[in-house]
């Protein structure tokens, strides 16, 4: 089984450090969720490791199967096995889902896939996240509600099948039964012998997927590593204990954060 | 329906008589004409007209349509791209000289590697010419650092009793978006070409058969 090890990772975001070392082994086959306050590196952490330009590493080495990550374009990350589930996924006016996904899905092959083939495919992923298959002649996400956009992510998991799939809070902005779907297809993935790292706010996506480890973020670091009892721990006690049981301070927000923003954009803004 | 492909397209000046229809299509894929067309619209008549831009070579194409009778109507739709270092000017303008007379233009654009495209026209309407309506669209995509865009759609408005209206757009691929393909394994360049696909396509609707088949290939081939 491979591991997505990252050591010592330092990634600045327009001048300003924002991961300052953090160290963490993901295994294919295993779920890490990664808890921790709003502001402290989460979704920096997914987006480095997917490779996105605002993201500078600085320091540290990432590898997926003992092959450098960090050398490698976004494009070529996805082929090693990498995905990221976005939480704003971007709406894409004027490229058509099916072609979207059909580009996608050939580029991991040595021949392209017929169109039966392709088709099948789709429409059985589809189904199973109860996506109305019309919806793949829409442009992608365009005009989706929230909803629709988080179950489009899995969907594309799905049919993409990576080693180690990154979800950055896939549950915000879902109803229960959205919510089920999703959680539902993350099992049926997770069984498949996918890795996931799981960014989420809520124990109770937690408790639909059940994580093997639980990794929490504090300043850019990983404080502490445990297992899933450190979810509810953090679900009913707060972060406090941090300070209190290891003696890290937590760097406090200066910044008022609404929901639906990104913490650490907004906070970079001041 | 008049089609005109490459080295077809010439100077030409058109009229369509009261109540008729005039269909023009152009497709430039190898060569494109610098040829000034002048088409003139009677009572009631209908210009339709689209340009399907693929060629390489720079120059200056010029379309002016004056709607010379009254309920006189004109549509355009120009797609095309620019490339290499070709400096391309794509100029159409539209007169109203006549009451209750419309014309609706729209351009779009890629431009690539150290190409310059421009979209430059302007739509007048006359004075006494009430109940017109003139609209002007224009977009253009920059692909490559050295490429430049430009689009300057003029309106001359001398009625009050008028509807118009003109935009324009030039900007460069969104950065998210191209993140968002390329984070599912779509490479640089086919990330692109599915961006700017659904730019360019609804100009498909304008052409039939093999025609339309070879512009779609263009399109979905990458120019």
């Amino acid at each position: 089984m491979a591991i997505l090890h990252i050591e010592n990772l330092h990634v600045s975001v327009a001048g300003k450090e924002i991961l300052k070392g953090v160290t963490l082994d993901v295994e294919e086959g295993k779920t890490t969720a990664l808890v921790g306050p709003n502001g402290h590196g989460k979704s920096t952490l997914l987006f480095a490791l997917m490779g996105h330009p605002n993201y500078t590493v600085t320091e540290g080495s990432v590898t997926l199967d003992g092959q450098d990550v960090l050398s490698l374009s976004v494009d070529q990350r996805s082929k090693l096995g990498l995905f990221l589930a976005m939480q704003y996924p971007s709406e894409i006016p004027g490229v058509n889902s099916a072609d979207f996904l059909k580009a996608a899905m050939n580029v991991r092959r040595e021949k392209p896939m017929s169109l039966f083939q392709f088709y099948s495919k789709m429409q059985s992923a589809y189904k199973e996240m109860g996506i109305p298959f019309e919806m793949s002649t829409r442009n992608l996400n365009e005009g989706f509600s929230g909803g629709e956009k988080k179950r489009n992510e899995i969907l594309q998991l799905k049919l993409l099948e990576p080693r180690i799939a990154l979800l950055d809070e896939i549950d915000s902005g879902l109803d229960v039964d959205a919510l089920q779907v999703v959680s539902g297809a993350i099992r049926d993935e997770q069984k498949k012998g996918r890795g996931f790292l799981v960014v989420s706010h809520y124990a109770r996506l937690y408790d639909l997927i059940s994580p093997d480890n639980v990794a929490v973020m504090v300043n850019g670091r990983i404080a502490v590593t445990g297992g899933p009892d450190l979810v509810q721990k953090i679900d009913t006690q707060g972060y406090e204990w941090i300070k209190t049981e290891l003696g890290i301070p937590v760097e406090k927000e200066d910044v008022v954060v609404s929901i639906g923003t990104c913490a650490t954009k907004e906070a970079l803004k001041k | 329906m008049l089609t005109f492909i490459d080295k077809e397209i010439k100077d030409l000046e058109l009229e369509v008589g009261a109540g008729e229809t005039l269909t023009l299509r152009l497709a430039a894929f190898e060569f494109f004409s610098t040829a000034n067309i002048l088409i003139k619209v009677q009572n009631g008549g209908v210009f339709d007209g689209a340009f399907a831009d693929f060629s390489p070579d720079g120059g200056k194409f010029n379309l002016r349509v004056e709607l010379l009778g009254e309920g006189a109507k004109a549509t355009w739709h120009y797609a095309g791209i620019s490339n290499g270092d070709a400096q391309k000017v794509v100029d159409t303008s539209a007169s109203h000289l006549a009451r209750n007379t419309s014309a609706d233009i729209a351009q779009y654009g890629i431009t690539m590697d150290q190409s310059r495209l421009t979209f430059i026209g302007t739509s007048h309407i006359h004075q006494g010419m009430k109940g017109s309506a003139t609209s002007q669209k224009e977009k253009i995509i920059v692909f490559d650092k050295g490429a430049v865009g430009k689009c300057s759609p003029i309106l001359k408005i001398d009625e009050n009793d008028v509807s118009a209206s003109h935009s324009a757009i030039v900007g460069k691929l969104s950065d998210e978006h191209l993140f968002y393909m390329l984070s599912r394994g779509i490479e640089l360049d086919t990330a692109k070409r599915l961006l700017t696909l659904g730019y360019l396509k609804p100009v498909l609707a304008y052409y039939e058969g093999e025609l339309s088949d070879r512009i779609l290939a263009k399109i979905e081939g990458g120019f």
